[in-house]
Formats: structure tokens, C-alpha cells, sequence
């Protein structure tokens, strides 16, 4: 049995918008939480904590979903895969999902950077 | 590779199958479960209610067309515009939805029927008595009329004293079950319950989205439940979760409900998209082209959905920062839709394109659906939302998306797939005209809307005055809005006509490739007389002669035995058939189970509540009833399928659909559980007016109590299963009942946080918060008890061996999700407790 042939192939085709979702609550869900609190606001090195905090989430996300499409590649790559085969398809679906899910965390959490903070 | 059935006609296999599958005539087809039966019933009533809401939405024009109009006054109208969006968002759309899969899927997928065919009876029937409380309440002069979000405070017992808003969240809640139990049902299917050899690559793309859709139902429904509960708890028993004097918001409302609303968007899109992708390579007569980019954008598509809540809550004052992470995954969504719009003009482009009646509506959808996401783009920018927040503008947006996304395709799929349900080809002159005036009806409409909307006119006010000047964009409107009417009447007569006139339909009259134009029209009870082995996408379109095959019992499953309904199980990923699917006859238990859910529900309605509790010990025995006729009471080894293969009986496989119903319902449940928090740790953080004047009393004997029950007893039942592995039933049920004890331990220990530990739910939303969290793992914990001492009877009563293991599986299952929530929420109230006392 091959790994496309495994059902396990439909949890990684979503892993990456898992780690998107993750992303995406951790960034609201920090941000909700520690705006209200004057702490955060507090200047070190020209840079608030909380941008700094934000933005360690925000690439730490990153890093985890790229690390999932480098993984994905390898695990699902089949270089005599017929063009209409499982193996082709579970190569094509899980690399572009990953790689939809790297963009898509990368798009929503570049305001962390960009914009005010509060 | 095909395996004649000797001495068996087609006409005898389809004789004895009919008699098999067939449903009882008369008043006893209430019984009816099968998947054709149930997946029209829904459709059909769907479409009544469709009608409903049509004719709501006529008097909201007809009040509008003219400034300063007396047509309905403000209470009728708050009604009916209430009613105009309950009715089509909860009893048309999402309702039509499952009708068409409940319908279609075994026939597209290959199979005989759904994975679980009593749910979707069961479901079929919560649907209608939901639907038709709420239609009481309309005919009673008591509809809801806070608008169909029912936004707090509008919706709290202060400003809505009366049963309005308890009809809607009643009703509501009812419908929902019917959603959530579709979902299930669908998600197992497809996965599941497919032909051997349909394989993911092989799939057809309605099965695709019908997937998506149905993981989406599960995870966005349960906020909304958990609203409606949380919503009539605080009106019934006045617990304050949205009332800010006492510690709730009611924006926590606003959150919960569009944490379902916007995905539901989607939740309706996607099989529209669904159905566009069926018709479109059939009348372009090519290939889909860029399957896989599909499938990956509709799983884009489910997930990113499920980020955009918060711009429908872009003037609530959140700051600017959260905002804009909405306002990326708002606009980011137009990426995954736009994959799929250009891969329909791909395939049309690439193809001989021949224009039938279906495809013209497909052409109806781009027109309106692509305008639609335009403007959806607009109001994903803040700036711009905020000039047209509670506008037409948005009412207008709103109804180009859904109409565009959703009507549209489905009266595609109506002229597609009539003459598969009626065997009756449509009349291209009438739906062609049908068509036209229903497209000009309704830009004039809502195009004109848009306009209104950024001339300043706010939406739900039943009237405006002569002097700002919107008279003759509204009496435009109002003239499209009854254009579109006559259109859909033509459309419904038409449908009507065909038929019951329309000339008999060859079989595959649009010359498709896919499965279910491979059975007769109108299809037979059973949908396939053999089941048949796929082998490409288009397994009809590769092998013209299939259909005559399947008849004639040349495939799998061709010979009934033992008087089983039997489908074929499958390997999630290759198609590998793994098991017989032993299915349901017709039986009166999924109406009985609903009329007890029904009871509970109009006695809360009305306010009965001992009588709720009766109702809802009727629904445990009914369902216990339900449980206990499934399983075999003995070992069968592998069995014959045809082509020389052999598979087990379901219930003595490890990957029976009952594990997967349960995984899925689990992540629903999960789904509940974690809005559940949410909203408490929401009002922590965010509610005015806290800390509470009370808090509750952390201590250690409760939740060491919890975490031993609930620990051991998942300990206990992961035991039984080893025992029963080795064989040792005695063992087993020793175990089972050592896990019914913990269980109990557990619900004791979580009940006396509410009881004895935490103040009032009245007094504060801390309290209500911690009653409400710790009366759901108590829930949890009780039920898992009871399965286990249930599981425990089984094994007596000899359900249960080494390899007959699904009752134990699934209950482990429960158990499992049960200990990981309880122990979670035990941490969650005393952990806050405890850290806000200090």
C-alpha cells in the first residue's frame, strides 16, 4: 500500500488550513486579549512586545506550514505515477492544498505588520 | 471481468430487489427510509416553503413600493421580513441542499443508499415539524420579528416579552438537528459507501462538495444551536449570558451567530457549485477541466470561509487591527471561487458547447454569482462596509450572492435532473421563458436595491418618507420583485407539466458520464440491480453498455440473500471494496424518535417544562429502542460480492460507518463544546460589568472525583475492548460496568459545581457560564454511563464478540471525546476560579 493509497492522505490534504486556522485564532485571539492591556503598549527597542508577540505567532504558523508542504512533498511524491492515478492526485491535492494554506497564512496575518497594532 | 448470475433475468433480480428495498404503500410509507423516498420529501416540502417565503417577500415589496405606505404596519412587517429570511435561509435553502444530496449521492456514488437511511428519516421528519412551528407562528400572528439574526438585546425577554423570538429559536433549533443529522449521514457516505474502485481521483465533484459542505454544516451549526439553547435558556429561566447588566453582551451573540452565518454562505454556495460542475462539462461536452485545482480550491474554500465572521460585525467597535485580519480572508475567499468560475469557462471553452435549458441557467449563475462576489469584495473593505452597513446595498449584495450562488444552479439542476427523477424530458419554450423573466425580474430588483442602499436607505424599516426620494427606485424594485414571482410560477408550473406530460426521457437523454443516468428512469427502489466497478470518472461516458450490465446483475452484489438490503463498503482512498453494508428497512422508529424530540420541544415552546423531561426520557428510549435492532447476533466470515471478491459484514468490521457516524457527530459535539468556551471566556475578558459579585468556590474533591470517573472509566472501556479481543466476555462486561461507574462518579461530581460550588445562574453570567459548562459535561458523562451499562446489555444479549466489536468501538469513542472535554472543563472553572479569587 502506497501512502496516497492510505486514508490518512485526506487529514494531510488539510493539515495546512488546520495550521491556517490555528494561525488565524491565535492572531485574533492575542490580539482581542492583549489590546485592552497597557502592558503591552510599553516601548522596548523602538517596538512594542505585542507587535513582536503577534508577529512571532504569525511566522511561527508560517514556518510550520511550510515545514508541512516540504513534508507533504516528499510523503506523497511518486515519480512513476500514472497521470490519472491515485498517487498523482494525492501528490497534487495535498502539495496545493499546503501550499493554498501557506499563502492564505501568510495574506492574513501581514497586517501584523503593516497597521497600527490598537 | 463481468460475472453473469446464472438463471437470474433482469426482470426477476429487479422483482426481487424492489420487494427488498421497495417502501409499503399508504399511510405505512411514513416508514419509508429509503434515500430516494426522503431525499424527494425534502425537496418537495423545501420548495413549499419556498413558496412561503416567495409570498412573504411579495408583501415586503408591495410595503415598500411606495413611500409612506399602509400596507402592512410596522408589527406585520417586522414579522414578515423576520419570517422572509428564517424561512429561506433555515427551511428552503439548507433543506433543499439535503434533499438533492440525500437524492443524489448513492446514485452519483454508485450505491443503494445512504450509510445511515433511518437518520435521514429521522432528520427528514424534525425538518418538517421545526419548519411547521414555525409556520404556526406566522398563522397565529406570532411570528418572530427581530430580524432572522435575532440580534440581542431586540431578542431578550425585555424587548421581545412575547413567544415571537421562542418560536424562532425553538423552530430554529429543531431544523437544526435535522442539518446536523444530515451531515453525518453525508460526510460517511461519501467517504464510505461508494462503488469498488471509485477511488478519491475518481470521485464525481458533486461528491467532492457535498463533502465539504457537509464538514462545514458540522463544524458551523453547532454555534448557532448553542446560541438558540443559550438564548432560550436566559428566556426561560433568565440566565444573563447577553445581558450586559449582569455580566453577558450581547455581542457574544453576534459571534456565535455569524460563526455559523457566514460559513452557511459557503455552506449554500457549494453545492450550487456543485451542481454547475456536474452540468457544465456535460453541455460543453468535454471534461471538466482542472479537477484536482477544484478540489483543492472547495477545500480552500471550506476553511477560509470560516474566517470571515466578523465582517458582518465591522461597526461593533472591535479594533482595527482584528478587522483587518477579516478583511484579508474576506477578500482572500474570492481566490478559491474564482478558481472554479474560471475552470467552468475553461471547460466551456475547451468544449462544443450545446445550449440546453440547464446550461442557460448556469449562464443565469455566472451573470448574477460573479456580480454578486464583486460587491462581496466591496463590503469586505472596511471603509466601505462601514458607508453601507444595514443598507439595500447589502440586502442587495446578500441576494445576488444566494440567489446567484444557490437558485439559480439548483433550477439548472432541476431541468438537468428531472427526467432522472420523473423519467419525463422538460419543455425547452416554457423554462426557457421562465428563465428570462425571472433574470430581468430580478436584476431589476436588486440592482436597482444597490442604488437604494447608497442613496442612505437603511434596511428592516417598513416605510421612508416621500422626501428623500427613493420612491422610484423602489416602486422599480417592487415591480421586478413580482416579475420574478410570475417567473418562478412559470418555472413551478412548467416543472409541474413536465412531469406529468413531458415526452418519456431516453435514458441518459444528455448523454452524461456518470453514474446515475447508469439505472432506469425514474430509478428503481434499489438504484442498482448489480453494483457497478468504476474504473474512471466517467465510468458511464467509458462504457456506454454499463447500465444494461447492472441490470442484468453482471456486477457486484447481484444476488439478495438472506433477505439483506446490502450495499458495498469501501476504502476511504482507493475504493477497495472492505464490507457489506447490511441497510435499514422501512420502520416507524425514526417517527416515533422525532415525535418525542417534537414533544420536547413544544413543551419548552410553551413552557411545560416536567413535561420536556418525560419528552425527553421518550427520546432515550426510542432511541435505545433504535440502537438495539442494529448488529448481527452471530460471526459471519467473509461473504461473496461478485468478481470473485469477498467482504465481511459491517458489523464485523473495524471501519463500519457507525465508527465514522460517531467520529463525525464527535466533531460536531467538539464544534459545540469549543463555542461553548468560547463564550465563556469571552464574557470573562470582555463583558461588562465583572468581576462577578460571587464567584465560584474552586476546591479539590470535585475535580479529582471528575478526573477519576472519567479517566477510569475511559480506562475501563479501552480494558473491555482488550478483553473482548481475547475473547473474554466475561471480562468485558465486568469492565463495561466498571466504566458505567465511573461515569456515574463523574456526572455526580460535575453536577455539584452548579449545585453546590458556583452562585446563581441568575445572579451573574459567571454563574450561568459555569452551570452551563459544567451541566454539559455532566450530560456527557451520564450518557457515557449509560452507553457503557447499554453496551453491557448487548454483550448479554449476545451482540457482541472478538469480532463483532462496533458497539464497543463506538462507545470508546464517546467515551474518549467525554473524558478530554469533562476534564477540560473541570480545569477551565476551577483553574479561573481559582486564579480570579487570588
Amino acid at each position: 500500500m502506497t501512502r496516497a493509497e492510505r486514508p490518512s492522505v485526506l487529514l494531510w490534504a488539510i493539515l495546512g488550513f488546520l495550521v491556517w486556522a490555528s494561525a488565524f485564532a491565535a492572531l485574533h485571539g492575542t490580539h482581542a486579549v492583549t489590546c485592552p492591556d497597557s502592558l503591552w503598549m510599553v516601548e522596548v527597542l523602538g517596538m512594542r512586545p505585542y507587535r513582536a508577540l503577534l508577529a512571532g505567532l504569525w511566522l511561527l504558523h508560517l514556518a510550520i506550514v511550510i515545514w508541512l508542504l516540504a513534508a507533504g512533498r516528499r510523503r506523497f511524491r511518486a515519480t512513476d505515477a500514472e497521470p490519472a492515478g491515485l498517487d498523482r492526485f494525492a501528490y497534487v491535492l495535498v502539495v496545493f492544498a499546503t501550499i493554498a494554506a501557506a499563502v492564505a497564512t501568510f495574506w492574513i496575518g501581514l497586517p501584523v505588520v503593516l497597521l497600527s497594532t490598537c | 471481468m463481468s460475472a453473469d448470475v446464472p438463471g437470474t433475468s433482469p426482470v426477476r433480480l429487479h422483482r426481487e430487489l424492489d420487494l427488498l428495498f421497495g417502501t409499503p404503500p399508504g399511510w405505512r410509507s411514513l416508514t419509508a427510509v429509503n434515500h430516494s423516498i426522503v431525499g424527494l420529501r425534502f425537496i418537495v416540502t423545501a420548495f413549499v416553503f419556498f413558496l412561503i417565503g416567495g409570498v412573504l417577500a411579495m408583501l415586503i415589496r408591495a410595503q415598500l413600493g411606495t413611500s409612506g405606505s399602509d400596507f402592512l404596519g410596522p408589527d406585520a412587517y417586522h414579522q414578515v421580513f423576520t419570517m422572509h429570511g428564517t424561512v429561506m435561509m433555515f427551511l428552503f435553502t439548507i433543506p433543499l441542499i439535503e434533499g438533492l444530496a440525500l437524492y443524489m449521492l448513492p446514485k452519483v456514488l454508485g450505491a443503494r443508499d445512504l450509510a445511515f437511511p433511518r437518520v435521514s428519516a429521522f432528520g427528514y421528519w424534525c425538518y418538517l415539524f421545526g419548519g411547521s412551528i414555525l409556520i404556526l407562528s406566522l398563522v397565529l400572528g406570532l411570528a418572530p420579528d427581530s430580524g432572522w439574526f435575532m440580534y440581542t438585546p431586540l431578542s431578550s425577554r425585555p424587548f421581545s416579552p412575547g413567544m415571537n423570538s421562542d418560536f424562532w429559536l425553538i423552530g430554529v433549533t429543531f431544523v437544526e438537528v435535522s442539518a446536523v443529522c444530515a451531515a453525518v449521514e453525508f460526510t460517511v457516505t461519501v467517504l464510505k459507501v461508494r462503488a469498488p474502485g471509485m477511488a478519491l481521483q475518481r470521485m464525481p465533484l458533486l461528491a467532492w462538495y457535498l463533502l465539504v459542505t457537509a464538514v462545514m454544516m458540522l463544524v458551523g451549526f453547532p454555534p448557532l444551536i448553542l446560541g438558540s439553547v443559550l438564548l432560550e435558556i436566559e428566556r426561560a429561566f433568565d440566565w444573563p449570558f447577553f445581558d450586559p447588566d449582569r455580566g453577558g453582551d450581547p455581542l457574544l451573540w453576534q459571534h456565535l451567530f455569524w460563526l455559523f452565518g457566514h460559513p452557511e454562505v459557503y455552506i449554500i454556495l457549494l453545492p450550487g457549485a456543485a451542481v454547475v460542475s456536474t452540468v457544465v462539462p456535460v453541455f460543453a461536452r468535454h471534461p471538466i477541466v482542472g479537477y484536482s485545482w477544484i478540489v483543492v480550491s472547495i477545500i480552500a474554500l471550506g476553511f477560509i470561509s470560516f474566517g470571515l465572521w466578523v465582517h458582518h460585525m465591522y461597526a461593533t467597535g472591535i479594533p482595527h487591527l482584528s478587522l483587518a485580519f477579516y478583511s484579508a480572508a474576506s477578500v482572500l475567499v474570492a481566490v478559491p471561487t474564482g478558481v472554479q468560475v474560471f475552470a467552468w469557462i475553461a471547460t466551456l471553452l475547451k468544449g462544443r458547447p450545446v445550449l440546453r435549458l440547464p446550461l442557460l441557467y448556469v449562464f443565469g449563475f455566472l451573470f448574477i454569482f460573479v456580480a454578486g462576489g464583486l460587491t462581496g469584495v466591496m463590503v469586505a473593505i472596511v471603509p466601505f462596509d462601514w458607508q453601507v452597513h444595514d443598507t439595500h446595498f447589502v440586502v442587495a449584495h446578500l441576494h445576488y450572492v444566494l440567489v446567484g450562488g444557490f437558485v439559480f444552479p439548483l433550477m439548472a439542476g432541476a431541468y438537468y435532473w428531472l427526467p432522472q427523477v420523473t423519467g419525463r424530458m422538460p419543455m425547452p419554450r416554457l423554462g426557457a421563458t421562465a428563465f428570462w423573466v425571472i433574470f430581468i425580474g430580478f436584476n431589476l430588483t436588486f440592482f436597482l436595491m444597490h442604488l437604494t442602499g447608497l442613496l442612505g436607505m437603511p434596511r428592516r424599516v417598513y416605510t421612508y418618507p416621500v422626501e428623500v426620494g427613493w420612491d422610484w427606485l423602489n416602486l422599480i424594485s417592487s415591480i421586478g420583485g413580482f416579475l420574478t414571482a410570475i417567473g418562478f410560477a412559470l418555472f413551478t408550473v412548467d416543472v409541474a407539466l413536465m412531469s406529468r406530460y413531458g415526452r418519456p426521457a431516453p435514458r441518459n437523454p444528455w448523454e452524461a458520464g456518470s453514474l446515475e443516468w447508469a439505472m432506469a428512469t425514474p430509478p428503481a427502489s434499489y438504484n442498482f440491480a448489480s453494483l457497478p466497478p468504476v474504473s474512471s470518472r466517467e465510468p458511464l461516458g467509458d462504457r456506454p453498455g454499463l447500465a444494461a450490465e447492472l441490470a442484468a446483475g453482471r456486477h457486484y452484489l447481484a444476488v439478495p440473500r438472506h433477505g439483506w438490503r446490502e450495499t458495498l463498503g469501501v476504502d476511504m482512498a482507493t475504493g477497495r471494496p472492505d464490507q457489506i453494508i447490511l441497510l435499514p428497512g422501512p420502520t416507524w422508529v425514526p417517527l416515533v424518535t422525532a415525535l418525542a424530540t417534537g414533544g420536547f420541544f413544544v413543551s419548552f415552546l410553551v413552557g411545560i417544562y416536567p413535561f420536556a423531561l418525560v419528552a425527553a426520557a421518550g427520546v432515550l428510549v426510542t432511541v435505545l429502542w433504535w440502537l438495539w435492532n442494529t448488529g448481527m447476533p452471530a460471526d459471519l466470515g467473509p461473504l461473496d460480492i461478485g468478481h470473485g471478491e469477498r467482504a465481511v459484514p459491517h458489523p464485523a468490521s473495524p471501519d463500519a460507518p457507525g465508527r465514522w457516524g460517531m467520529i463525525f457527530t464527535l466533531v460536531a459535539d467538539g464544534a459545540f463544546f469549543l463555542s461553548l468556551a468560547f463564550g465563556y471566556l469571552f464574557l470573562w475578558i470582555f463583558a461588562p460589568n465583572w468581576p462577578p459579585p460571587a464567584l465560584m468556590q474552586p476546591d479539590w474533591l470535585t475535580p479529582l472525583l471528575t478526573a477519576v470517573g472519567l479517566l477510569g472509566g475511559a480506562w475501563a472501556m479501552r480494558r473491555a475492548l482488550v478483553a473482548n479481543r481475547a475473547g473474554d466476555a466475561p471480562g468485558r462486561e465486568r469492565w463495561l460496568l466498571l466504566a458505567a461507574a465511573g461515569g456515574l462518579l463523574a456526572t455526580a461530581a460535575l453536577a455539584a459545581i452548579p449545585l453546590f460550588l458556583s452562585p446563581s445562574p441568575t445572579l451573574h453570567a459567571h454563574g450561568a457560564g459555569t452551570a452551563a459548562l459544567a451541566g454539559y459535561a455532566a450530560f456527557h458523562a451520564g450518557l457515557a454511563a449509560l452507553m457503557a451499562l447499554f453496551v453491557w446489555a448487548r454483550s448479554r444479549a449476545g451482540y457482541l464478540s472478538a469480532i463483532r466489536s462496533l458497539d464497543l468501538r463506538v462507545a470508546g469513542l464517546w467515551w474518549g471525546y467525554t473524558a478530554a472535554a469533562g476534564l477540560v472543563t473541570v480545569l477551565l472553572l476551577h483553574g479561573i476560579a481559582w486564579t480570579a479569587g487570588r
